[in-house]
């Protein structure tokens, strides 16, 4: 029993009430405004569908080569030492530090139709994937760092001594010791991913049934006073990444008892 | 085992630096380019410095409201595991899935002007969107799960030892909060406050968008 526990709970639920709960309940009463019907006609309304579309298929694009990115450069950061390691391992935080509507116009100038280096990709979902991938870098690196820096690496040598392969020791051995929070930190990626607003504005150039992403579409409804339609949407897309986010903890949470 | 291949070094390098390092030389390039008259007009621009202000105002009370509310929720989920708390686990971390214009919009819908407590608000002569208070509260809200997610490992770390001792000796709980359970987390790098301090202040520059332009 700890002797804390009054103002934890008490500080709990104050925060939660205010901060999250009304405004949910709210959301959720909002987006039934038309009925059920009202709420499945703007969720699968055409321009809604391609905008959660193209969010999900660049997302899922952009956190997965992240998570392999991520992976490798955790594996630098922590198995190799090098000059300018540190600067490599500070440039992974810029993403978290800089706001992500500086992100934003930033790779808008440096890929758009100004772009100094001729490489414009304004309106593509290349673009989009790019800044998706700009933002969540940090999450796998960060996530997959400290096991792997914990690690002690004694089975790794047990098994080339045995023989075995450096890609073989690799699959078998140090990929499913850092499968968990490589899940996790892929997971948080991808949600992040799905929510991702400010820095993809400029890039994604806002088209409807092109280039727009499910976040701009919203914002869109709203500023057209559609709040009924923006709050089906919204928590459509909630749902959806609640779902997905407990998929990645119950695959994590999988993965860590296996090792135990 | 041996250090990692030559290759893997050079391709990492090669990624980051193009991800991330090409558009950081960008900024820096973009700034500086017109000299450093350029860069102090900018910086003494009216509007610029009133932004700046807000942006300090708001980390100067979503900061300790971070803590109370951060470290108090991370408590609960450690110290007394219950059904609630479980379920409260997984939620926390859905403010860093949530787009900040849904953020936005949900804050908007309680308490905007025609949400559920604008009218009640207004009448008490509160205005809380489009001004500072649901700036702080966006802030707020954003910020937590990174604020718990550090907090949490750390508190199953250092234990009820020293709580409890506390007790023992007759502290009463805020006491406790205040002199024992905080201070065993600072100091420690992810809880201090600069870097709560430039969560804060990072993640609100989204809600400024939002609740400027929105009707």
């Amino acid at each position: 029993m700890s002797p804390v526990k009054g103002v934890a709970r008490g500080a709990a639920v104050t925060f939660l009430s205010l901060v999250v709960l009304i405004p949910f309940a709210a959301l959720i009463t909002n987006a039934f405004n038309g009925g059920v019907s009202g709420f499945w006609s703007a969720v699968t309304a055409k321009e809604s569908l391609h905008a959660i579309g193209l969010t999900f298929f660049c997302a899922a694009l952009g956190s997965a080569l992240n998570s392999a990115a991520g992976l490798a450069t955790a594996w630098v950061l922590v198995r190799d030492r090098f000059w300018g390691q540190g600067l490599l391992n500070a440039l992974i935080d810029l993403p978290f530090a800089l706001p992500t509507v500086v992100a934003g116009v930033t790779l808008y100038a440096l890929y758009g139709p100004l772009s100094p280096i001729h490489l414009s990709l304004t309106g593509t979902w290349i673009g989009i994937t790019l800044a998706i991938m700009f933002v969540t870098l940090p999450f796998t690196v960060r996530a997959v760092q400290p096991v792997l820096e914990t690690m002690t690496f004694t089975a790794q040598a047990a098994a080339a001594t045995l023989g075995a392969s450096s890609l073989r020791i690799f699959r078998t051995i140090t990929l499913p010791a850092i499968a968990p929070s490589l899940l996790a930190g892929t997971g948080l990626a991808f949600a992040r991913a799905i929510g991702e607003y400010g820095s993809v504005v400029f890039i994604s150039n806002n088209l409807p049934y092109k280039t727009e992403l499910a976040s701009s579409y919203i914002f869109s409804l709203t500023s057209s006073n559609q709040n009924t339609a923006a709050s089906a949407v919204s928590l459509a897309l909630l749902v959806v990444a609640m779902v997905l986010l407990s998929f990645f903890s119950a695959l994590s949470y999988h993965f860590s008892r296996g090792n135990r | 085992m041996k250090r990692s291949p030559l290759t893997l070094r050079i391709a990492v390098l090669t990624y980051v630096g193009l991800l991330i390092g090409l558009p950081l030389f960008f900024v820096f390039q973009q700034t500086f380019s017109r000299g450093f008259g350029a860069l102090w007009q900018a910086l003494n621009d009216q509007q610029m410095d009133a932004a700046m202000i807000l942006s300090a105002k708001v980390a100067l009370v979503a900061v300790p409201l971070n803590v109370l509310f951060g470290v108090g929720t991370s408590l609960w989920i450690v110290r007394s595991p219950s059904r609630i708390t479980a379920v409260l686990d997984r939620l926390i971390d859905i403010p860093l899935a949530i787009s900040p214009i849904i953020v936005g919009l949900v804050l908007m819908l309680a308490y905007g002007q025609n949400g559920w407590f604008g009218q009640t608000f207004a009448s008490w002569g509160w205005n809380i969107m489009f001004s500072y208070p649901g700036i702080v509260i966006a802030s707020i809200f954003v910020s937590l799960p990174l604020v718990s997610r550090q907090v949490i490992p750390l508190l199953r770390e250092v234990g009820t030892h020293a709580e409890e001792t506390a007790a023992t000796l007759g502290a009463g709980p805020w006491r406790i909060f205040f002199t024992i359970t905080l201070d065993q987390l600072r100091g420690r790098p992810p809880t201090g406050l600069p870097s709560l301090w430039l969560v804060s202040s990072v993640n609100t520059v989204p809600f400024w968008l939002f609740l400027e332009t929105s009707p």
